[in-house]
């Protein structure tokens, strides 16, 4: 009878949770309530392993050598010197882009905030690939991009608060609308189940060669252009229309520790409704 | 295992998740440890235990991945379910027989998982046979000897209670 009763209880344990799945399935990667409070209960024993993980790295810090700080500061004198020239350059032609793009009245796309975040969790290898970050004192927005000097790292999926659950560039279900520097020819990369990345709708005709660094085109509606993502690694004819491209990632996934969100000035939805059309 | 056990349990997996996967990054795709727990919980036999105990421990696993939340749920469900009815068909006092429940579990583990995903996000490729089929070899063993240890420290200590209560009775 017992049996009974547990078997009619376990089909509607089943049931309920058939029901959450496809009550996500238009859209996948959308987050709701049940999840972002699971995530602040997961995400205790996170921070305090993060936590003890920095003070330990900082208690192992302090007997690094006098020596080798000594030549860590030489080196880092000499590439601030070289660093300050690159920014007189760089101000010199951020100037004449202003000057030409007043010229042909261009304005070109705001760039959002940075904010800092630590990396919690980072599972990079298993099936789906996920990084728990949290940023003290703000608030993530949803779909903002993450990204670190090197590159893309992905985009915010689901918020608690402070905590964030970060989709990578590397899922099997993300895509970046994205671009080849040298050519500016345009098409998505996407994650791929091995964990690599590959550019796809690449046209035939396209000219793309390995060694060519691959950028975000901005044309997605969620991450801006101009975001380095990783670089041609191997080409192959693929089928009849498009190439089949392999593509090494800016990042190193294994590595990450801190991260920065980038706050979105616009929204999907905005971009949406000024789109002639559509609703 | 009781409730309290069960709830220890979850706390050390994420506390071992955590700290494996900052050491090293590959961790996750190698051991399920939440897996290992669901089947440790369904082992004694008890269907509604092992339903519960899966439900809560694949729930924290979907908090932590970035698919369709209650995937893992759905799964680890069913794996607590199944794991307590083989777990009664089987001699679980031996070692191979622990082993041959873990090695069903995470094996109809990743069949559901697979399946279900495959069924709800239809074109989406799945891992490729050796890597999926790792994390049933590794979980299983991890398992087994977690068993083997864990059943040898209570006997150990149950030994103990029993001596000392034994030893106030001589006294007495």
């Amino acid at each position: 009878m017992t049996e009974r009763r547990n078997g009619w209880f376990l089909i509607a344990l089943l049931v309920g949770q058939l029901l959450l799945l496809s009550a996500q399935l238009p859209d996948p990667t959308g987050g709701n309530r049940l999840q972002a409070l699971a995530l602040k209960v997961v995400a205790v024993p996170g921070r305090l392993i993060a936590g003890i993980s920095s003070g330990v790295a900082g208690i192992a810090g302090r007997f690094d050598s006098l020596g080798a700080l000594r030549a860590d500061n030489g080196a880092l004198r000499r590439e601030n010197q070289q660093l300050k020239q690159r920014v007189i350059a760089l101000q010199d032609a951020e100037n004449q882009v202003q000057r030409l793009s007043r010229a042909v009245r261009y304005t070109p796309p705001p760039g959002g905030d940075l904010t800092l975040a630590d990396v919690l969790y980072l599972d990079h290898a298993s099936w789906v690939r996920t990084l728990v970050v949290h940023a003290p004192g703000a608030s993530p927005q949803r779909n903002a991009p993450v990204l670190i000097a090197e590159g893309l790292v992905g985009r915010v999926i689901v918020v608690s608060g402070s905590l964030a659950k970060v989709q990578l560039i590397t899922d099997r279900a993300a895509s970046v609308g994205a671009m080849v520097q040298r050519s500016r020819h345009q098409g998505v990369v996407r994650g791929t189940s091995s964990g690599d990345l590959e550019l796809a709708y690449l046209p035939r005709q396209s000219d793309v060669k390995v060694g060519d660094r691959v950028i975000t085109s901005g044309v997605d509606g969620v991450f801006p252009r101009g975001i380095p993502i990783g670089t041609v690694a191997e080409v192959e004819p693929g089928n009849d229309l498009f190439h089949q491209i392999r593509l090494a990632p800016a990042v190193d996934f294994r590595s990450l520790d801190h991260v920065y969100l980038q706050s979105r000035s616009l929204d999907l939805e905005d971009i949406k409704k000024a789109v002639p059309g559509e609703r | 295992m009781s409730a309290k056990g069960f709830t220890i349990g979850l706390v050390l997996a994420l506390l071992v998740h955590f700290t494996a996967t900052r050491l090293v990054p590959d961790f996750p795709r190698l051991v399920d440890v939440f897996l290992v727990l669901v089947v440790l919980n369904g082992l004694p036999g008890k269907t509604l235990p092992g339903m519960w105990g899966g439900l809560v421990g694949g729930l924290t696993c979907d908090a932590l991945s970035g698919g369709l939340f209650g995937l893992y749920g759905f799964a680890n469900t069913l794996t607590g379910y199944g794991t307590a009815l083989v777990a009664r068909r089987l001699v679980t006092q031996r070692a191979v027989g622990v082993l041959a429940v873990f090695v069903f579990a995470a094996a109809f583990q990743r069949a559901t998982l697979f399946s279900l995903d495959w069924f709800l996000q239809a074109g989406t490729a799945l891992p490729s046979l050796p890597w999926a089929l790792l994390p049933v070899a590794t979980s299983s063993v991890l398992g087994t000897i977690l068993h083997g240890t864990l059943g040898r420290l209570q006997k150990r200590f149950q030994e103990r209670r029993w001596r000392r209560a034994s030893g106030h009775q001589g006294k007495r």
